[in-house]
């Protein structure tokens, strides 16, 4: 009776650690961009299925894994910083349809990797990749453009103290790097000028 | 106790025969041709996600192995080709492809560096990470020392060969040239480096405003391409060196070009490589583009993570560069 109390506690004990640790990113920052002025359109933003629930997972030992909320931090990111780009947003979803939009705008994680360093002292790193596709209301696309973005953190000896936090640093960063630069291509774009 | 070394007899056999090096796996001599030659034949497999693997060019001879389950499927590529699937089988010995030209009107683009004499150098945008005992901090100084000296190197490593005009990275001239700098880095993540001067058509650059910038870029040097390098370095102060005695992380002068091209001339190996380079904790990862700056188009690109670079060592930040370079230009290239 004993013993078998003992190994139930043992499992438990074990399969705390086996379950993946889903990371804590921090909230997304509103982007600055020197200079930004609105273009002058109202735009409907199209969240694919899958990119919201996309989850990077990182297995970093035979009993733990880290899952990175990739997809969920990309969205606010985006939600949260749409406005510097168009002067009206309406209408988010898998399928905004019927929104009196002029532009509907597409995004979409190409990839995302990022590494746990072993020893842990090492640079925690991330890179992912969006696709942001511009459509007019018939469906044309307008705009493509691919943007690359990559992050780097560490405490040095200290850094396996805060390995969950650092992971969670570096991914924010990275998706923080390929978005302002999707938000300055699209503020660039030529035909999003003339869209109108 | 029979039964107990019987399972364990039993696990063993099936661990092993699971593991492919040691199950036996089939083999195939297969001699590769197309017309026109010069296609990469790429090995795919549809059941086992790994590196990729470059068989080489046509024509060629190799030995490949056959999966135990699923299919072995070569892809043979050529610009201004359409790409071709072939399934292997066990019995297949000789694959002869007749590529069927992309349809008219289709853009296949250029054969990569050929005609370029004169290069306009954007950069190199290269920070240096300090890493300490307790932090880590980005390095100006550091950063804009290994700039310099990696610029010099470049301009070294073309003399006589190319012509290099040095873009400035200050005033209004960096926030014209930034959507250039956008679509590069874009191009750099998606691009795959070994089958960039096989693909169908030559990818450009993105957007009208990175295609625009890059022309603006070509305008202001006079020159027909501008070279793109990008890249950080983790260097490891004293005192994190300290905390990690006895633990030594080298770096290693490679990258897909110089990798392929030993492939290529070694002969029988098979090059096998992934497109994502392992994150190092000291060394510096490099990324090298050159662009069109008349079309936008993408003529070269090569990455590699190298020994970090210090100012004092010129030597090896030459011997970093040539090989980051590897295939600008082209062996016959010269300035008249």
């Amino acid at each position: 009776m004993r013993a078998s109390a003992l190994l139930a506690t043992l499992i438990i004990v074990l399969a705390g650690p086996c379950q993946a640790g889903t990371l804590k990113l921090p909230d997304p920052p509103v982007i600055e961009i020197d200079g930004a002025e609105p273009l002058p359109l109202v735009v409907s933003l199209s969240i694919p299925d899958g990119v919201s629930s996309c989850v990077h997972t990182v297995k970093t030992s035979p009993f733990d894994k880290m899952r990175y909320p990739v997809g969920t931090y990309t969205v606010e990111l985006l939600e949260k910083n749409l406005a510097t780009v168009f002067s009206h947003v309406v209408g988010t979803g898998s399928t905004p349809k019927g929104t009196p939009a002029d532009v509907v705008l597409e995004l979409s994680i190409e990839s995302f990797d990022a590494a746990i360093p072993h020893p842990a002292y090492n640079p925690y790193t991330a890179s992912v990749v969006y696709r942001v596709r511009v459509k007019d209301p018939a469906g044309e696309v307008l705009f493509t453009q691919t943007t690359s973005g990559s992050g780097q953190t560490s405490k040095g000896m200290m850094s396996g103290f805060k390995a969950q936090q650092l992971a969670a640093e570096s991914a924010a960063r990275a998706m923080n790097d390929a978005m302002r630069q999707l938000l300055e291509g699209l503020l660039d774009s030529r035909e999003l000028r003339a869209a109108r | 106790m029979v039964v107990r070394v019987l399972g364990l007899v039993v696990s063993t056999v099936v661990i092993l025969s699971s593991t492919p090096a040691l199950a036996g796996r089939r083999t195939v001599c297969l001699r590769v041709a197309s017309d026109p030659p010069g296609a990469l034949v790429s090995v795919l497999s549809d059941v086992e996600a790994g590196p990729r693997v470059v068989a080489g060019v046509t024509p060629l001879e190799k030995r490949l192995d056959l999966p135990k389950a699923g299919r072995l499927v070569l892809r043979l590529e050529r610009r201004g080709f359409v790409p071709a699937m072939v399934e292997v089988a066990a019995t297949t010995h000789v694959i002869d492809v007749q590529l069927e030209r992309l349809p008219d009107g289709a853009r296949a683009g250029g054969g990569g560096p050929t005609d370029v004499t004169s290069v306009a150098l954007l950069g190199p945008e290269i920070t240096v990470i300090r890493r300490g005992f307790s932090r880590e901090r980005v390095s100006e100084e550091g950063s804009a020392d290994v700039r310099a000296t990696v610029a010099g190197a470049i301009a070294r490593h073309f003399h006589g060969v190319l012509e290099v005009v040095n873009l400035p990275r200050s005033g209004g001239v960096t926030s014209e040239l930034e959507p250039f700098l956008r679509d590069a880095r874009g191009s750099t993540a998606v691009i795959d480096p070994i089958r960039l001067p096989f693909l169908a058509t030559a990818p450009r650059l993105e957007t009208t405003a990175g295609r625009a910038a890059a022309r603006l870029a070509g305008e202001m040097a006079g020159a027909q391409a501008v070279l793109l390098v990008t890249g950080t370095q983790n260097v490891e102060t004293a005192g994190m060196k300290a905390g990690k005695v006895g633990i030594l992380a080298a770096g290693t002068a490679a990258s897909y070009a110089s990798g392929f091209s030993r492939a290529a001339t070694s002969g029988d190996a098979v090059f096998v490589y992934d497109i994502h380079i392992p994150a190092g904790s000291s060394g510096v990862l490099l990324e090298a583009i050159l662009v069109d700056s008349r079309s936008g188009e993408v003529l070269w690109l090569n990455r590699g993570r190298y020994r970090a670079i210090h100012s004092d060592r010129p030597e090896d930040v030459d011997e970093v560069v040539t090989d980051l370079l590897t295939g600008i230009p082209p062996g016959e290239a010269r300035l008249p």
